[in-house]
Formats: structure tokens, C-alpha cells, sequence
């Protein structure tokens, strides 16, 4: 492992490279499949706009992590929290996993709870919201199993392969989290004082 | 419906699976429909039938027909 900011059983995070965007990483955000659910990706990318990119994490409020394998140190995918705001202590949580080979595997799950427990643990925020494309399967049950709380839905807001689809808006709280994660029930006990 | 049976239906919902591929040689990405995607729904259906809700290592680890039998039990379900 190079430089593990979390490491969780399939896969580790840290810090993204300038070799990262150099790599495969530019590609997962032109790919179609991919980009299919993501809200923002219209355009194709390119190794410069993904250098850009990097460059402006720096200073920002928000927190970009590459998801890379344990087993072989390959750049997978990437993780993000976004809207990081310091003061009433919530954020947006984000994965994609561009390779598509790690896509069917216990990858995701993995990655995911490590950028929720680096919200919830590591920089102490309260809530993480969520926001996913109704008919996307893969992202409701993820935000099922991690005991989000369905908040409201904006009707037919997105054209996804030419159908207008829902956007479902979620939240989850500290103590939901801790319920599928109770070893740090102390910690966010003490947190509290 | 015994808790073995009820073990065997939620796999089969879950992964939308017949009974005749259930066995120790099911694993996590063995079979088309046990992706991500299955294994979010298969525990889905697993925390349904038997009312426990797993913890998240416990789901990230449940790498096989077999080995779920022990994550299971670890919520007092016996088989």
C-alpha cells in the first residue's frame, strides 16, 4: 500500500496523484456507462481537465480519495465527500468505480463504508446526504443498507437515456450510522463532550 | 418455514436463484446474478427474514453460501 489514508478489506484510500489522472482515471469520466447516474458529467473528459481538476481540490471543501486495491495496488475508482461544511458538520458522499472489472465485486461496499466512516469517525460530521437517480438499483440499495432516510424526491428532474426519471434525496445521521457499526459507539459518545 | 429454509429463501429471492444452486460452492461473483448489486438485495432479504440488522464488516465479509451460516449465527439464529 501507498500511503493509506483508510483501509478497509478490499481496498485502501488515499490521497489522488498526478499519476492517477495521468492513468485510467480521465476515461471513467467520459465513459458512458459510468457517467449514466452521475448528475454533472455531460461532456468528455480529458488528462488535462483531469489535472485541472486535481489542481482545484487543493483549499476546497471537499474531499477526493482514490479507491485503490489492496491486492494489487490498482487505482480503481474514487471517492468523495462534497459540501464539506465545517460549521453545521455535513457532506455529500460520493463513489464510482471506474474499472469495470471491480465493478461487480464486494468493491463498492467496501470503499463506501470507508468515506462514511471517515465522515462520521475522522472528521466528526453529523449527516451525509444523498441524492440518486430513482430507477439507479445499485445506489438504492446501497443507500437502503447504510440506513439512509428517504427525505423527498424531485419528479422527473433528469433525462436518463431519454426518460425523464426521480431524483431521490436522502440523509443519514451519526447514530443510524452507528447501528451497522456499533465498535465506535464510544468514540462517538466522547466526541459528544 | 425453518430457519435453514428461511436462510435458503432469502438467498434465492435475494440473488434470484432456484433452489438447486444452492451449496457450498456458491460464492460472491460465482454466478451472473451475485454481484454488488445481489449482495446489497440478498441481505437485504437475509436482515428481513430473520429481523437483525448486520454490521457492516459482517456484510462486506459475507462472501459465500457457506460462510453465511457463521455471520448469521453471530445474531443468535440458529440452525
Amino acid at each position: 500500500m501507498n500511503n493509506p489514508y483508510m483501509i478497509g478489506k478490499h481496498v485502501y484510500l488515499r490521497h489522488p496523484t498526478e499519476e492517477d489522472a495521468l492513468g485510467r482515471w480521465h476515461e471513467w469520466f467520459s465513459d458512458e456507462e459510468t457517467c449514466k447516474y452521475l448528475g454533472d458529467r455531460f461532456w468528455p473528459n480529458s488528462k488535462e481537465a483531469q489535472l485541472d481538476f486535481l489542481k482545484s481540490l487543493e483549499n476546497s471543501n471537499r474531499l477526493v480519495l482514490s479507491v485503490v486495491t489492496i491486492e494489487d495496488d490498482k487505482h480503481i475508482g474514487v471517492v468523495s465527500l462534497s459540501q464539506i461544511n465545517w460549521v453545521h458538520r455535513y457532506a455529500d458522499p460520493a463513489i464510482v468505480i471506474g474499472e469495470k472489472e471491480y465493478k461487480k465485486g464486494p468493491y463498492s461496499l467496501d470503499a463506501y463504508s470507508l468515506i462514511l466512516k471517515i465522515a462520521f469517525i475522522r472528521l466528526n460530521l453529523r449527516t451525509v446526504r444523498s441524492s440518486r437517480v430513482k430507477s439507479n438499483k445499485a445506489s438504492e440499495h446501497l443507500t437502503s443498507l447504510f440506513n439512509y432516510t428517504t427525505v423527498g424526491e424531485y419528479k422527473n428532474l433528469v433525462c436518463i437515456d431519454g426518460k425523464y426519471d426521480d431524483i431521490v434525496v436522502g440523509m443519514l445521521d451519526r447514530e443510524s450510522w452507528l447501528k451497522r457499526n456499533p465498535e465506535y459507539k464510544q468514540v462517538s459518545n466522547e466526541s459528544k463532550i | 418455514m425453518n430457519n435453514r429454509q428461511k436462510y435458503d429463501q432469502a438467498f434465492m429471492e435475494g440473488l434470484s436463484i432456484e433452489g438447486n444452486a444452492l451449496g457450498d460452492n456458491l460464492e460472491y461473483n460465482s454466478i451472473k446474478t451475485w454481484d454488488s448489486v445481489g449482495h446489497m438485495a440478498m441481505i437485504a432479504e437475509l436482515e428481513d427474514a430473520f429481523d437483525i440488522m448486520m454490521e457492516t464488516d459482517d456484510i462486506i465479509d459475507f462472501s459465500s453460501y457457506k460462510k453465511g451460516f457463521e455471520i448469521v449465527a453471530k445474531y443468535g439464529v440458529e440452525f
